[in-house]
């Protein structure tokens, strides 16, 4: 295989180098995954370890960013809470991606009844506020990070399935397909093999912007106290504990606020960077 | 000699599609193929012409099998392809294989051109993995194509490139009929020859009989041995091609070859500008159907329907008056 003359190496690349500020978030992205994978490595004490002398020490260089009520490392906690955030967020999406994918290729491709069935099925999925399923479905589970990332997965494919669903559509009537069809493809290679391939572009899109949007939604079911359960670091349950602390200990509450901010933001940034580089009616500038 | 053994033929084809109801336009049916019958010998080449919107590339779907027929039966080696088995149906339809028009949407982007042409062996399990790929770059060479290209992607190549690349997979099946749809229109000139030359080459190797769909009749003047014309869905006029561009028996094609662009010093024949658009579809007129653009046109024709009959030795039109009008 040959990656030099891909489409990626040709055309994808080039012009998602050019854009700044997804080079930006892109890095940022980077910088945090490894950070999570490193976490037992990088992280200067252990996320759990409790120091009586050390309650809410404010950042200093033998803590960064401070320790919280119960004297534990708040950046060690926010570095393994990063692990938790970012496995949600991937799962999560891989998840609805995967769900969304199959349901609008079905979709697309058979169109007529199976068509209007499973996008009715969509159209009530859209109309549960997904939120408010999630904390209801997690009411009744006991809160695990499996369950969460499940239940985020399994109400986060819709989106999904309607751009797949559009694309495929679309490629459907190209002449290709036509092709593949007289040279005696079955239906699941060209589903599988013809449009898939070709109806990836706008998903890979979505699916960057909807980590982002995973992690948040893992963030505020953490504050809320239903998400991952302490002693567990996550972003969210951090978030949580320092809120009733909030006055004389700000770094609580800043500090893995500003790891939700930046993730999400950098997500943002490198998912837009990634549309305008598949969209070919974007020009470089 | 031709062998005239008949390989692909359609009797009483029909195709409609209907445009359901929205709030712009009101529902109706269009009749893109209305009552065509053709036969495709061994080795034939024919052509068929007319203007866009006349049913060409829908006639050439169904005869390579990649829609069905409303009504009517496509034959193929005699056999009613319509009643065959989905194992002995999948195989006719490897039987015949198209050419698209369109050369930039008939490759997918994603796939490496040795993929491409290798597909239509990989599904019928031909050989082993290294055996397919001698064939591939043997059928690459045929065409045209150098084998280093084994590994690049359609959006490299130039349009005549890729149409290469299209005749090639379409070769990779071994069929016995192409339909080309306007094989050469999107290509630019001095690629057009290249291209028409490569598929007469091809056709002569392998014995194939050919359906050639153009609008561009002196393309199929050079290619065909039988040329049909096509109006609003029906078959018009059909002849052998040296006949039909010497005396053609309907106005249409006396329309259609007056406006073949010619380079002489005398006058020549005016083109004859037809009146108004082709008629919609969804409305064919009654009567013959192109009374309505016919400057011959007398009372009769709006009211009966004129038969594609036998005027000469094998020479067919349907026209009420062919034998009265001395056409150009």
């Amino acid at each position: 295989m040959s990656f030099k003359n891909s489409y990626f190496s040709s055309i994808f690349w080039p012009r998602l180098r050019h854009n700044k500020l997804a080079v930006a978030g892109g890095i940022v992205v980077l910088l945090f995954l490894t950070a999570a994978l490193a976490a037992p490595l990088i992280s200067p004490y252990e996320p759990n370890a409790i120091n009586a002398w050390q309650v809410l020490a404010p950042p200093s260089w033998q803590h960064w960013f401070g320790t919280d009520e119960l004297g534990r490392d708040v950046f060690s906690r926010i570095l393994y809470g990063s692990r938790i955030s970012l496995k949600v967020g991937f799962v999560a999406v891989g998840i609805a991606v995967f769900i969304g994918t199959v349901v609008g290729l079905v979709a697309g491709y058979y169109s007529g009844v199976v068509d209007t069935i499973l996008m009715r099925m969509v159209d009530i999925m859209l109309c549960f506020p997904a939120f408010f399923l999630i904390l209801a479905v997690i009411t009744f589970l006991e809160p695990s990070i499996w369950y969460i990332m499940m239940v985020i997965g399994l109400t986060g494919w819709m989106g999904v399935a309607r751009l797949v669903r559009a694309e495929t559509l679309s490629i459907r009537e190209m002449d290709y397909i036509l092709a593949a069809r007289s040279i005696g493809c079955s239906d699941r290679r060209i589903i599988f093999r013809h449009i898939l391939p070709n109806a990836m572009s706008p998903v890979l899109v979505s699916a960057t912007l909807g980590v982002a949007g995973a992690i948040l939604t893992e963030s505020a079911l953490s504050f809320l106290g239903i998400g991952v359960q302490p002693p567990t670091p996550s972003w969210g349950n951090i978030l949580t504990s320092g809120k009733d602390y909030i006055e004389f200990a700000w770094w609580l509450s800043l500090f893995p606020g500003l790891a939700i901010l930046v993730t999400v933001l950098a997500y943002n940034l490198l998912g837009e960077g990634v549309r305008d580089a598949l969209d070919p009616r974007v020009k470089r500038q | 000699m031709k062998d005239t053994t008949v390989i692909l033929s359609a009797h009483n084809l029909y195709k409609r599609f209907t445009q359901k109801r929205s709030p712009t336009s009101p529902s109706g049916v269009l009749t893109a193929v209305d009552n065509v019958n053709l036969e495709l010998a061994i080795g034939e080449t024919m052509g068929i012409a007319g203007e866009s919107g006349c049913g060409k590339t829908t006639l050439g779907k169904l005869m390579a099998g990649l829609i069905q027929p409303d009504d009517g039966e496509i034959c193929f080696s005699g056999e009613n392809i319509s009643g065959l088995s989905p194992d002995r149906y999948k195989k006719f339809r490897r039987q015949t294989q198209m050419i698209f028009q369109d050369p930039f949407s008939s490759l997918n982007p994603r796939m490496r051109i040795g993929d491409i042409i290798s597909e239509p062996l990989l599904i019928s399990q031909a050989g082993s993995a290294a055996n397919r790929r001698s064939t591939v770059e043997a059928l690459m060479a045929t065409v045209g194509l150098r084998p280093e290209f084994f590994n690049r992607f359609p959006h490299e190549f130039s349009g005549g490139q890729r149409q290469r690349i299209g005749i090639a997979r379409a070769l990779a099946t071994a069929p016995a009929v192409i339909v080309a749809d306007e094989p050469v229109s999107a290509l630019d000139v001095s690629i057009q020859a290249q291209i028409i030359n490569l598929l007469l080459e091809m056709k002569a190797t392998y014995n194939l009989s050919l359906v050639f769909i153009s609008h561009d009749l002196s393309v199929l003047k050079h290619v065909c041995d039988r040329v049909s014309i096509m109006y609003l869905g029906s078959i018009v006029e059909s002849a052998p091609a040296q006949q039909l561009f010497q005396r053609c028996l309907h106005p249409y094609t006396e329309a259609l070859l007056a406006a073949v662009p010619r380079i002489t010093n005398d006058a020549g024949p005016r083109p004859i500008v037809l009146k108004d658009d082709i008629p919609s579809p969804f409305a064919i007129p009654s009567g013959c159907r192109f009374h309505t653009r016919c400057r011959y046109a007398r009372e009769k024709c709006i009211h009966e329907v004129p038969e594609l009959e036998l005027k000469h030795s094998d020479h067919r039109a349907a026209c009420h008056f062919s034998e009265e009008l001395f056409l150009s």
